[in-house]
């Protein structure tokens, strides 16, 4: 079993990403930034309709116009079924955006509209249009556990209740999308925003039939994914085909109204859940019905989440709707399993008159394993108890209690987990040149979360070398197998192997000088860009380099077990106030704990977990997908009606690791993920402990909050 | 929560070699430590057609693109 070292010296601390300064100061290039030579501009023509068959499709207009070099059908006449505003009719290549624009907006098409679905009341409806020939609905997977109905009749108090979180967009700052340039008839190099170099490689090999060793996809940065950007899209095979045409290299990326219709979204969710529990506060039974769309995909989430309810059963049913179809984003199912349980368990503690707080922390199971022999119950304990310090829960009070003006204060709590872990196949080449230069490579890429970084800080770590001195050469998919950047993988999965190449690398070095040294190998270390034999300094890093002579160390590190591990943790507290007048929410502070095994770098860790609370409170307070029943379209496909928060939306966050011997032990866990889940769900608590009232739909809007409100009063 | 479920049985027929979902481009080794055995959510597409949507407009998913399913199935 392989083990990270004990006493680090890079390894831990707060280390800037190596790609920092250029990214600040606008020297990176992102891939929507590359312009290679002789580069035409992409444009995609999508359907302006939610459900239509396309009756006739005219391109010549749009081949006549000026400095148009190919158009490209993507839809059939008299075949093609659109079934979602923004889906793909056809694409144009053009020596200008503006003239693709103009030129795209020239070809003609004749479509039969159809009766469309874009809601899930819409779709559920009695007499609503059946918009899929599989129907507009299907069970999903349902879960029965032990006699709910028995156990529920036994409980002390019940609360049955129906919470929502509407479909949001991932919104990636950088749109979807690639620029293609072929370098022969048979031979390929993309630039692509994605997530994943080797997917968007395998895709160009299955599309065009070029051999794999002929295509290379090249992702130097990206802005932004979130589980949105693993293959090619419709639309990069489309400027592969174009840049076919023309012979010329042609980019493709998407506008923002099209990012938000067909760049991916997140399911909703619809629960109405019965929760029981004795008056003491152990939780009895479960009964949910639950429901979400994710266009046409699974909507599913977890329940009862993280916590241990002995007698439940739970039915879901995936709604379908005429809109862009869901992709999987950052913890898929998580933060929605998290926000309807997480109420719930708030509105039963307060039923019960029980401290919030105490009352998850009863309910978890005694005993939760992960990997590594870790009872998470007694992380969260102490993540809990931590947390709690960090918010000031002793200020916390019934809901009701908030203030007496119209300007209510409250603190609200979640908890979560994740699994992570990683995949045991990956490899990393670790190149140490005679000039001294270390160079690292493989195909896996940095999708802003510091993958480059830490694997520098690996190498770095076993040369005795400054971070800096190492490049950390990613996104390029001809370097070895690397991961494709999904479900918190890529640390898990990258660092062992990068580990494993750089002791291989360093004990190969040692094997080549030790002999002019007169040493054993087993005599030799490397400490502050020396040499050391014995503990004395002979050789300086370049010295010893140079005794390479002509033959650089060129090896490939692979998994070894005891250096990564999953299973994680954590839990947020939010404290917030609520205009009961206007309705508007303000975050004073958030609280968040996490555990993930052995950080690499306390600065990205930290980093990501910012961004994801960050994510958390958008989602929390402010995005929503608003679909218009009667036309089909969305009506808030852009940055100003698609709410986010700006800079004096975002509170203090507080961000506390729980960084123990006992987690570090465990090795490498990602981190992507788990800081983004239970955001709006203590946002959601904490906004119900100011304002008396359970706010049940997300997000915390003043329109939803007013709602709620007048609901209770009885004028809703 | 590590009891037994009740759970909807798997079908065996092989998958279409066209199905894609994430799992398959972050779990390359084959192991799945969040194997969503109690709510799958899986989101799939076709490599065909880069959507949640088949060759033939019908659905993409686990249960959709099995062998003798329909008539765009590849096999591997």
């Amino acid at each position: 079993m392989a083990s990270w070292p004990e006493s680090t010296r890079l390894i831990g601390k707060s280390i800037p990403r190596l790609d920092g300064l250029a990214k600040a100061s606008g020297r990176a290039k992102y891939p929507s930034d590359i312009r290679p030579e002789g580069m035409l501009f992409g444009v995609l023509l999508t359907s302006p309709h939610a459900n239509a068959k396309v009756k006739a499709l005219d391109l010549e207009p749009a081949r006549a116009m000026p400095g148009v070099k190919g158009v490209i059908a993507l839809a059939t006449a008299g075949e093609t079924n659109v079934i979602y505003q923004g889906q793909e009719i056809a694409a144009v290549a053009a020596e200008t955006e503006e003239k693709a624009r103009d030129a795209a907006r020239a070809i003609k098409v004749e479509y039969e509209v159809l009766p469309h679905v874009v809601t899930e009341r819409q779709s559920t409806a009695e007499g609503a249009p059946k918009a899929f020939a599989a129907g507009n609905s299907r069970p999903g997977r349902a879960q029965t556990a032990g006699k709910p109905d028995e156990a529920m009749k036994g409980a002390d108090a019940t609360i049955e209740a129906t919470y929502e979180l509407p479909v949001i967009t991932h919104v990636c700052l950088e749109p979807h999308g690639l620029t293609a340039e072929w370098k022969g008839p048979d031979s390929i190099t993309v630039y692509a925003s994605t997530q994943s170099v080797m997917g968007v490689a395998n895709d160009m090999v299955e599309t065009f039939g070029v051999d794999a060793s002929k295509v290379k996809v090249l992702t130097e940065v990206m802005g932004g994914g979130f589980g949105s950007k693993f293959n090619a899209d419709v639309w990069g095979i489309a400027a592969a085909k174009l840049a076919k045409e023309a012979g010329r290299p042609v980019r493709m990326f998407l506008d923002r109204a099209q990012e938000h219709l067909i760049g991916g979204n997140r399911p909703s969710a619809k629960a109405t859940i019965q929760l029981g529990a004795t008056k003491d506060g152990k939780l009895v039974a479960m009964t949910a019905e639950t429901s979400g769309t994710g266009g046409r995909g699974g909507s599913n989430f977890p329940l009862p989440y993280v916590y241990h309810v002995p007698d439940r059963t739970r039915s879901h049913t995936e709604v379908f709707v005429n809109c862009g179809g869901s992709r999987a984003m950052r913890a898929p199912g998580h933060p929605q399993g998290c926000a309807v349980m997480e109420a719930a368990m708030d509105d039963l503690a307060h039923k019960l008159g029980i401290n919030p707080l105490e009352f998850r922390l009863k309910n978890l199971a005694e005993t939760d394993m992960v990997a590594g022999g870790i009872n998470r119950t007694e992380i969260y304990h102490e993540q809990v108890r931590r947390g709690a310090e960090l918010i000031g829960w002793g200020r916390w009070k019934p809901r009701g209690q908030g203030g007496d003006g119209p300007v209510k204060r409250g603190l609200g709590m979640a908890l979560h987990q994740w699994g992570g872990g990683g995949a045991q196949d990956k490899q990393v080449a670790c190149i140490v040149n005679p000039d001294g230069s270390v160079e690292l490579r493989s195909a896996t890429q940095d999708i802003g979360t510091g993958a480059r970084t830490i694997l520098a800080i690996i190498a770095a770590e076993v040369f005795g070398l400054e971070v800096g001195r190492i490049r950390s050469n990613i996104g390029d998919s001809t370097f070895p197998p690397g991961q494709s950047s999904g479900g918190s993988t890529t640390s898990p999965s990258m660092a062992p192997p990068c580990f494993d190449a750089a002791v291989k690398a360093r004990d190969e070095l040692f094997r080549r000088i030790a002999p002019g040294l007169e040493a054993a190998v087993e005599d030799l270390a490397l400490k502050d860009g020396q040499v050391l034999v014995k503990g004395e300094a002979r050789l300086t890093w370049e010295q010893a380099c140079r005794k390479l002579g002509m033959m650089p160390i060129n090896v490939v590190g692979v998994f070894a077990q005891g250096l990564s591990s999953t299973g994680v943790g954590g839990c947020q507290f939010a404290e917030v106030t609520v205009d009961v007048e206007t309705g508007v929410v303000r975050l004073k502070k958030i609280v968040a704990v996490q555990d993930t095994g052995l950080i690499l770098d306390m600065l990205t860790w930290r980093s990501q977990v910012y961004g994801g609370v960050i994510g958390g409170l958008n989602y929390g307070l402010f995005e929503e997908r608003i679909m218009d029943e009667p036309t089909g379209v969305m009506l808030n496909p852009d940055m100003e009606m698609y709410k986010l928060a700006g800079a004096t939306d975002i509170p203090e966050i507080v961000v506390e690791a729980h960084d123990t011997p006992e987690m570090r032990a465990r090795g490498v866990i990602g981190v992507g993920e788990p800081p983004t889940i239970s955001t709006a769900a203590a946002i959601g608590n904490a906004v119900a402990n100011a304002i008396g009232v359970r706010v049940p739909k997300w997000p915390m809007s003043p329109m939803n909050v007013l709602d709620a409100l007048a609901a209770a009063e009885g004028k809703a | 929560m590590a009891e037994s479920l009740e759970a909807s049985p798997a079908i065996p027929a092989p998958p279409c070699r066209r199905l894609r979902f994430k799992g398959m481009y972050v779990y390359t080794d084959g192991f799945h430590p969040e194997a969503h055995d109690d709510y799958d959510n899986t989101i799939f597409w076709c490599q065909k057609t880069l959507k949640d949507i088949g060759p033939d407009q019908g659905f993409v998913g686990r249960e959709d693109c099995r062998e003798g399913s329909r008539p765009c199935y590849e096999a591997d």
